[in-house]
């Protein structure tokens, strides 16, 4: 096995809503063992892409292939335990167990026929189990969801994603409402899950939390790729002024591009 | 905080299925004088006291039994498809169209053509009911557009019902469709009741087939095809399942309100809250519901029949706005 070949790859995408595209022409590698961190400003696309790189956002041109097969080529079982998706926001309609949320983890290990309810074998409970204790929310086990806060709730869908167990992780803004540590704490797990031969895509608002932790950037805006490669190579003054539309400075910090704002460019004319 | 439930309660409902049923085969003008009326069923004898139990009092229990299961299973199946803790049966328009289906049969006078127009009719009008929805709504819709679908199937059901009631052909047509409106289990037949079962069994078991797909869908319909479930086929499963079940139901009993809102919202705090292990029980809580319901009733006004359906929307409807009022203030 060579690292040369791509896990997922998708090929000359292009992705709409209805009738309005949101992403074009997009090509991009993912590799084993790759952190990828998915950035870029509002309505550029991320979530977009994310969706089409897990199969859930149909593309209307080119495809996502993983192992070299396009993505609708799998049983949608399969798919499952390749890829795990973590939803942005990670709402729960009804007040479950935070235990129960991450067992939720498993369906696609379970299968979907037997059982009324907790019919966990040895393996489904031990996943369910570290994934727990990765995530940090062993304590919230006996809790409902809707008791927990935004931060405590999220790191709790995380559980629930890496309880799949799947080698590809797709996860958009996981970071959201996380504080500093458990936001540095989940990108070690999944920096962790990549070094263990995984790999994994992050949709991420922090600049410098993506400079620090993942192997490869991607920076979308209107729904295009302005650039990919290492943080050193994306993260680029020039680029990121004009696509954030700010004033900021790049500098290095501990070895790691870090990116300070200044101040925002004024209101620029809406070309109508 | 754990959501502990009492164990006991869910074996309690289970056991107190066959024992309303018995206690509703003992209800009614006649006493029956059991050791009498065993011997005679065993000896397969007619006697006047068989024939009350087998002809008039089994069907009632069965079928409030089965209906009140019906109900129970779909309000939970529907609440977890739609995420939405106010869907009913009623709300995909299935019960009204059903009930439409039924009072064109009574209407044009199809029902004396045999016992089987009534349900035949209920099941075809359901059928339609969820035909439509899903044109209406189309391939891949958002749970709201389904919602506005059926809201606007139940508007027009509910309209064809005023206007067939309008041009009823004489009182006697129009008291008989008013009277079944309102939804009974009185004076129903067993063949009437075992027409309705095939279809009741076939949706229910659709129905509980999708449990772990309405678990996985707790966590919203992209992660639940993330999991590996096909969400528009599994749904559709439920949805026809549900109009199956339902549909073949309100024709025979005439539309019961309610129960698919009330009895899952009971049950819901017995099973922490986990949408896949609501369904059988809330299936046995609406059974019992309905069976101690009917027994209330033939006790109530043993002389003038109360109809069950008026019975169970007095209490019905009151939840349903208690439900509202609370929905808004936890809002967030």
């Amino acid at each position: 096995m060579t690292t040369e070949v791509a896990l997922l790859a998708a090929i000359g995408l292009h992705c709409r809503y209805g009738d309005r595209p949101v992403l074009h022409d997009i090509n991009t590698t993912i590799h084993a063992s790759e952190l990828v961190g998915l950035i870029g400003p509002n309505g550029a696309g991320k979530s977009s892409l994310l969706k089409a790189l897990a199969g859930l956002l149909a593309p209307s041109k080119g495809c996502v292939r993983l192992h070299q097969r396009e993505l609708g080529q799998y049983k949608k079982i399969e798919l499952a335990r390749q890829l795990s998706y973590l939803a942005q926001g990670a709402s729960v309609q009804w007040p479950l167990l935070a235990q129960r949320v991450v067992e939720l983890g498993r369906l696609p290990h379970t299968g979907f026929g037997n059982g009324f309810g907790h019919d966990l074998s040895p393996t489904d409970r031990d996943a369910v189990t570290t994934a727990m204790a990765q995530a940090d929310v062993t304590a919230f086990a006996g809790r409902t969801i809707t008791a927990l806060s935004e931060g405590e709730r999220m790191r709790v869908m995380i559980a629930r994603m890496f309880a799949t167990q799947a080698p590809l992780m797709l996860a958009d803004e996981p970071m959201a409402w996380l504080d500093w540590y458990h936001q540095h704490h989940t990108l070690e797990l999944f920096q962790q899950h990549c070094q263990r031969g995984g790999s994994a895509v992050v949709v991420l608002h922090d600049l410098n939390l993506a400079a620090r932790f993942c192997d490869k950037l991607v920076l979308l805006d209107q729904g295009r790729i302005v650039r990919s490669g290492s943080p050193q190579q994306v993260l680029d003054a020039e680029v990121l002024r004009t696509v954030y539309r700010m004033e900021l400075e790049v500098q290095l910090l501990d070895g790691v591009v870090q990116v300070l704002p200044r101040w925002r460019h004024a209101e620029l004319p809406t070309d109508c | 905080m754990t959501a502990t439930s009492p164990r006991w309660l869910p074996r309690l409902l289970i056991a107190a299925v066959p024992l309303l049923i018995l206690l509703s085969l003992s209800l009614g003008s006649v006493p029956m004088p059991w050791p009498e009326v065993l011997r005679d069923l065993l000896h397969q004898q007619d006697t006047v006291n068989t024939l009350i139990v087998t002809e008039i009092r089994l069907p009632r229990a069965l079928l409030a039994a089965t209906v009140g299961a019906v109900l129970g299973l779909s309000g939970a199946a529907l609440q977890a498809v739609f995420r939405n803790p106010l869907a009913e049966p009623g709300l995909l328009g299935v019960s009204s169209c059903a009930a439409l289906g039924a009072i064109v049969a009574l209407y044009y006078g199809l029902s004396e053509l045999g016992w089987f127009t009534l349900p035949a009719f209920g099941i075809v009008g359901a059928l339609i009911s969820v035909v439509s929805t899903f044109v209406l709504a189309g391939r891949g819709s958002s749970v709201s557009t389904l919602l506005l679908a059926g809201v606007a199937i139940n508007a027009l059901a509910g309209s064809c019902i005023a206007l067939a009631l309008n041009f009823a052909p004489n009182p006697y047509a129009m008291s008989e469709m008013v009277y079944w409106l309102l939804g009974s289990f009185a004076n129903r037949t067993l063949s009437e009741f075992l027409f309705a079962l095939p279809f009741v069994a076939v949706g229910m078991t659709m129905i509980l087939s999708q449990r772990r797909f309405l678990d996985g869908l707790s966590l919203g319909e992209e992660t639940a095809q993330s999991l590996g479930f096909n969400v528009l086929r599994a749904r559709a499963v439920v949805v026809i399942g549900v109009a199956a079940a339902v549909g073949a139901a309100v024709a025979v009993s005439g539309s019961i309100g309610f129960v698919g809102l009330l009895v899952p919202h009971l049950m819901r705090p017995l099973v922490a809250h986990e949408p896949g292990r609501l369904l059988p029980i809330s299936a046995v809580a609406g059974a019992v519901f309905l069976l101690l319901a009917d027994i209330a009733v033939q006790c109530l006004s043993p002389q003038q029949e109360l109809k069950i359906g008026v019975v169970t929307a007095l209490v019905g409807a009151p939840f349903f706005l208690y439900l509202i009022v609370r929905l808004r203030t936890h809002a967030p």
